[in-house]
C-alpha cells in the first residue's frame, strides 16, 4: 500500500485498472493464427456503424421533424449547408454499405460454420442486429419526407400489417393513424434516433461481450490439425482489421463520389403528396426480395406467414444443424441450399428491381 | 511488486520514428474530417446572414432606437441630434442583450445591470468595455447598417 505512482498514467491505473485491460483485451489477447481476412468484417462493421452514428448526430443539427418543414430542410442541408451534401450522402449510402457488410459477414460466418456450439448466441444476436440495421433503413427512409419516403413507407407499413395476429396493431402504432402521414413521421423519428440505435449498441455490446467470452473460432480445415499457434489481437489483427477496412472504404468512397445517387430516384427530389401515388413504388433493395416474393404469392398473409417461418429458421440455425462437421465441403447438402438460398435471393432482388 | 523491479522505459530511435509517424498519420487523417464537421457546424460564417440592414430614416424619431440584425448578430441604431449611431447589442459583460431606454436614454443590461450611451461607451455597471459600433450611412431616405 506504500506505492506511489510516479507517472500520471500510473496514478490513473491506480485507480481505474487500465494497463490490466489493456493487456488482456489488446497486447495480450490472443487469437488463433489462421484466423482470415473474413473476421475482419465485423471491425469493417463497427466503422459504419459509428459513422453512421456521427453522420446522423450532425444530420440531427439542421433536420426538422415536422411533416410542414421535413423534406425543406433536408433539401437545405444537401444544397446550402457547407459539406451538407457529403454529410447527408454519407449517411445515406453508410446505411446500405452497413446492411451489405452485414450480410457478408454473416455469409462469411454461415460458410466458416462459426455458428455451431458453443456459439449459437454470436448467431441469434448477429441476426437481431441485422434486424434493428434493417428497422433503422427503414425508419430512416420516413424522414426526408418525399414522394419515395411517403410511398415506400406506406408499402412497407402496409407488408407489417399483413402480419398475422400483431400486424395491424404495430402497423397503426408506429402510423399513428389508419394512414401514413405527419403523426408517423414523429414515431419513426424517436424510433430511429433514439430506440433503434439503443437497442443497436445494447446489442453490439452483447455481441462482442459473446465473442470475447467463448472466444473466436478458427477456419476450419478439410484435414483436422492442431494447431497451436496465437497472434497477439494488437497489434498483428489490429493492421490487418484496419487494412481491410480501408479497402472496403476505398469501394464506399468510390460508389459514393462517383454514383452519388444512386438511391435517389426522381421521387426522392419532390415533397411527399397523399393525393399522388407515383408510377413505380418499390422499396428500398434490401427489401426487394420479401417484396418481389409478396408480389407472386397472391395471398399476402402466407406470403408474410412463410417469409416469417423462413427468417426464423435461419435465427435459429445453429439450433437446427446440430451436426460436428465444420468445414463446408464436408457439408454438400448445407452448401447446396446455402448456394440455393443466396441466389434466390439475389435473384428475386433483381427481378424486384425491375 | 512487480512495477519496482522493472527497469524504466527504453526510449529507441524506432519508437520514437513509429510513434511519430503514427501521430502525423493520425492527425493528418483528422484534419479532413474536421475541417468538414467545422465547415458543417458553422454554416452563417458562410454568408448566411444579411451583412447589411436597411431601415427607413422616416421611421427613426430622435432618441429612439430601432433593432437591426447585421450578420446573424443582434444590434440597435439610434437617432441623436448630432448623428445616427449604431451599436452591437450584446453586453459586452456575459453577452445579454441590452435593452434601449429612451426616458434615461442608454442602454441598460437586464443581466447585471451593465450602463451604456448611445454610442456604445460604459456609463457603469460591471462591464468591461464598450459596445463595438457598427457601421452606419444614410442615404436616399435609408438608414443602412453594417459594411457589404
Amino acid at each position: 500500500m506504500s506505492e506511489r505512482p510516479e507517472h500520471a498514467d500510473g496514478w490513473l491505473d491506480a485507480r481505474t485498472g487500465w494497463r490490466r485491460i489493456v493487456r488482456s483485451q489488446l497486447t495480450g489477447y490472443l487469437l488463433p493464427a489462421t484466423v482470415n481476412r473474413w473476421y475482419s468484417l465485423g471491425f469493417v462493421l463497427l466503422i459504419f456503424v459509428a459513422l453512421q452514428f456521427l453522420t446522423g448526430v450532425l444530420l440531427l443539427i439542421y433536420y426538422v421533424p415536422d411533416a410542414r418543414f421535413a423534406f425543406e430542410s433536408v433539401q437545405s442541408i444537401a444544397n446550402e449547408i457547407p459539406f451538407g451534401w457529403l454529410i447527408r450522402l454519407l449517411h445515406v449510402h453508410g446505411a446500405s454499405a452497413m446492411v451489405v457488410v452485414m450480410l457478408l459477414h454473416m455469409l462469411s460466418v454461415v460458410v466458416m460454420g462459426s455458428y455451431k456450439s458453443p456459439r449459437e448466441l454470436h448467431w441469434v444476436t448477429g441476426c437481431l442486429l441485422l434486424f434493428v440495421a434493417l428497422g433503422l433503413c427503414f425508419t430512416g427512409y420516413v424522414l426526408p419526407w418525399s414522394q419515395l419516403s411517403f410511398w415506400a413507407t406506406t408499402v412497407g407499413m402496409n407488408l407489417v400489417g399483413s402480419v398475422p395476429g400483431i400486424g395491424l396493431a404495430i402497423q397503426k402504432a408506429v402510423q399513428g393513424g389508419e394512414v401514413v402521414g405527419p403523426a408517423t413521421l414523429g414515431r419513426t423519428f424517436a424510433l430511429h434516433i433514439m430506440v433503434l440505435p439503443t437497442a443497436m449498441l445494447a446489442l453490439i455490446v452483447t455481441h462482442l461481450y459473446l465473442v470475447r467470452f467463448s472466444g473466436i473460432s478458427a477456419p476450419p480445415r478439410l484435414r483436422p490439425v492442431v494447431e497451436a499457434r496465437k497472434r497477439h489481437f494488437f497489434p498483428d489483427f489490429v493492421f490487418e482489421d484496419l487494412a481491410v477496412a480501408f479497402s472496403v472504404l476505398a469501394v464506399f468512397a468510390a460508389v459514393l463520389f462517383f454514383r452519388p445517387h444512386l438511391y435517389f430516384p426522381p421521387e426522392a427530389f419532390e415533397p411527399a403528396d397523399p393525393f399522388v401515388t407515383p408510377e413505380h413504388v418499390k422499396p428500398e433493395w434490401y427489401f426487394l426480395a420479401p417484396y418481389q416474393v409478396l408480389r407472386w404469392i397472391p395471398n399476402k398473409t402466407l406470403g408474410i406467414a412463410l417469409q416469417i417461418l423462413a427468417v426464423t429458421a435461419i435465427v435459429l440455425l445453429p439450433f437446427l444443424d446440430r451436426g460436428e462437421r465444420v468445414h463446408i465441403l464436408r457439408r454438400p447438402l448445407f452448401l447446396a441450399s446455402l448456394a440455393l438460398v443466396v441466389v434466390a435471393l439475389v435473384a428475386l432482388t433483381a427481378v424486384g428491381m425491375q | 511488486m512487480e512495477d519496482e523491479k522493472r527497469p524504466g522505459p527504453r526510449v529507441t530511435r524506432r519508437g520514437v520514428l513509429g510513434t511519430g509517424l503514427a501521430a502525423a498519420a493520425g492527425c493528418a487523417g483528422l484534419l479532413g474530417p474536421g475541417f468538414v464537421i467545422a465547415r458543417y457546424l458553422a454554416p452563417a460564417a458562410a454568408g448566411g446572414a444579411a451583412a447589411l440592414t436597411e431601415i427607413p430614416l422616416d421611421g427613426l424619431g430622435m432618441w429612439q432606437a430601432q433593432r437591426v440584425q447585421v450578420r446573424g448578430r443582434p444590434g440597435f441604431v439610434v437617432r441623436t441630434p448630432d448623428a445616427i449611431v449604431g451599436v452591437d447589442g450584446a453586453c459586452t459583460h456575459l453577452g445579454c442583450i441590452v435593452h434601449w431606454q429612451q426616458s434615461r436614454r442608454i442602454f441598460f443590461c437586464p443581466c447585471h445591470g451593465g450602463r451604456f450611451a448611445p454610442d456604445g461607451r460604459v456609463l457603469g455597471g460591471p462591464v468591461p468595455g464598450p459596445l463595438p459600433a457598427l457601421d452606419v450611412t444614410v442615404s436616399r431616405g435609408k438608414v443602412v447598417v453594417g459594411k457589404a
